[in-house]
């Protein structure tokens, strides 16, 4: 009979385990939720978008909605996913919508003779603001609107630099 | 008051199981329909056959149209879409394989999704309407199982990977095409075929690779086997074929400066030698425009079997890796 009395205990303890595990995954699919379709931070760094972000990194906000809607304008920083290695982000700057021309310098160290690209229909243009130390669309071409995850809101790391970029 | 509450405790549950669903279609697994026929007969299948052709409101007489029983028959046959199930667990690493069957968005219109297989991995080449194409780094090429009526990479190239939202397992409705899909294979057709890989074939004796057995060179091209490099032999051969040449670099061998590029099989990638594109020496010029193949690990013999090292050939023009 003391058998019986401890199964029930411990149906009791299950019970209680179960509805704390199924507190924790409710808690994690919000947090999911949040991070794939409203705002996230995101630790981004290298020298391609100097001045406006340092090179030894920053933690950005990223909103998640405005891509959905087709709102992404010109002279925004987005995330995309890196064209040429679907695993990793890049943060650069849109320069160019579709059926925009553009021209670049193929080459700013050289500065020589200038190329004249149209963005295709679905695609945007994306330059970091250093050009000397970034690959983006001068390397890799336009990149598929789809490929945008985020738009960047402000910067909140390191404090001194906290506030909206632009 | 009691309905106040019962509302607000329907809402809970909602929105809880909302996010609960999401979050699973995100990371797990969803089911989507397929519209159209891109993918007949593997997807699809009865909007390709004759009866399904009938139904279609273009190709059936005007008068019919409006007979409820012809509705009725439409309503079963073409809206009887498959629906299928999308896996998310390939986003993590994005590792695809030929023969995939792919979710992603459309590089032109960001709202729509479409379903197609990858017949191109990054690197490989794809013979298109005119020309040779090489598949760029991080990109993929797909190619709907219905050629007739398929909006694909031949109309807008290669997509990136990073457009891909999930790979199709199986279908789950109607439920007697649930054992019907196979994943990699394409109701019977050669998946080499579909996918175009172009790959020259050579007749007679030739050197092939030792892990897919492309074949490289013709016993007749052999110009020496007395090279050398880091693994062991190395031959001279006047041309090869199904290698694809890699980036310039100077390299100093046995003999002097030269400027080669290393060369890797078409199928499986896996580095075969060099080719030789400029010698510094006068009296290595001969050397240009040729290449080498290592092989000891590379390379199959026309007999079939690797090769051992003949230590009583004299070594000359003998060039280390």
């Amino acid at each position: 009979m003391r058998w019986l009395r401890y199964l029930n205990q411990w149906r009791g303890t299950a019970k209680e385990a179960l509805e704390q595990v199924s507190i924790v995954a409710k808690f994690l699919c919000l947090i999911h939720v949040t991070d794939r379709y409203i705002i996230s931070s995101t630790h981004v760094q290298g020298p391609s978008m100097l001045p406006t972000l340092n090179l030894t990194g920053d933690v950005i906000l990223a909103e998640h909605l405005s891509h959905r809607f087709g709102k992404i304008g010109l002279g925004d920083i987005v995330l995309v996913r890196s064209p040429t290695d679907p695993t990793r982000m890049v943060t650069k700057r849109i320069l160019g919508l579709e059926g925009h021309r553009l021209s670049f310098s193929a080459d700013p160290l050289v500065g020589d003779g200038s190329v004249s690209v149209v963005v295709p229909k679905g695609h945007v243009w994306i330059q970091g603001d250093n050009l000397y130390a970034s690959t983006d669309s001068r390397n890799f071409g336009p990149v598929p609107y789809s490929l945008i995850e985020g738009k960047a809101l402000l910067r909140v790391w390191p404090p001194r630099f906290f506030g909206s970029l632009r | 008051m009691g309905i106040q509450n019962l509302l607000w405790q329907v809402t809970k549950k909602a929105f809880t199981g909302g996010i609960i669903g999401v979050t699973i279609s995100d990371r797990c697994c969803s089911v989507v329909p397929v519209r159209g026929d891109s993918m007949s007969p593997t997807l699809n299948p009865q909007r390709n056959s004759y009866l399904g052709k009938c139904l279609l409101e273009e190709n059936a007489p005007k008068l019919i149209l409006f007979d409820p029983y012809f509705l009725l028959i439409r309503l079963l046959i073409l809206d009887a879409d498959d629906y299928v199930l999308v896996e998310k667990f390939c986003l993590q690493d994005y590792k695809f394989v030929r023969g995939d069957v792919v979710v992603f968005s459309s590089p032109t219109h960001f709202k729509d999704k479409y379903i197609k297989r990858i017949v191109g991995l990054p690197g490989e080449w794809i013979s298109s309407s005119r020309d040779v194409i090489r598949v760029p780094e991080g990109h993929c090429w797909v190619e709907g199982d219905n050629k007739a009526s398929s909006l694909d990479s031949r109309t807008f190239g290669p997509i990136p990977l990073g457009l891909i939202r999930g790979r199709v397992t199986s279908v789950v409705w109607p439920p007697q095409r649930f054992l019907a899909f196979r994943p990699r294979f394409s109701s019977g057709v050669d998946l080499l075929k579909m996918g175009r890989l172009f790959v020259i074939d050579l007749q007679g004796e030739t050197y092939s690779c030792k892990h897919c057995h492309t074949p490289f060179a013709l016993t007749d091209d052999l110009i020496s086997k007395s090279f050398h490099c880091k693994h062991g032999r190395a031959y001279l051969f006047e041309n090869v074929v199904n290698v694809t040449v890699g980036e310039m670099e100077h390299r100093i061998m046995m003999t002097g400066w030269h400027t080669v590029a290393d060369i890797f099989c078409v199928c499986c990638g896996s580095l075969v030698g060099w080719k030789y594109e400029i010698a510094y020496e006068k009296s290595q010029k001969y050397k240009e425009g040729k290449f080498i193949i290592e092989s000891r690990f590379k390379v199959l013999g026309p007999d079939g079997g690797g090769y051992d090292m003949n230590e009583d050939e004299p070594m000359i023009g003998s060039d280390e890796e």
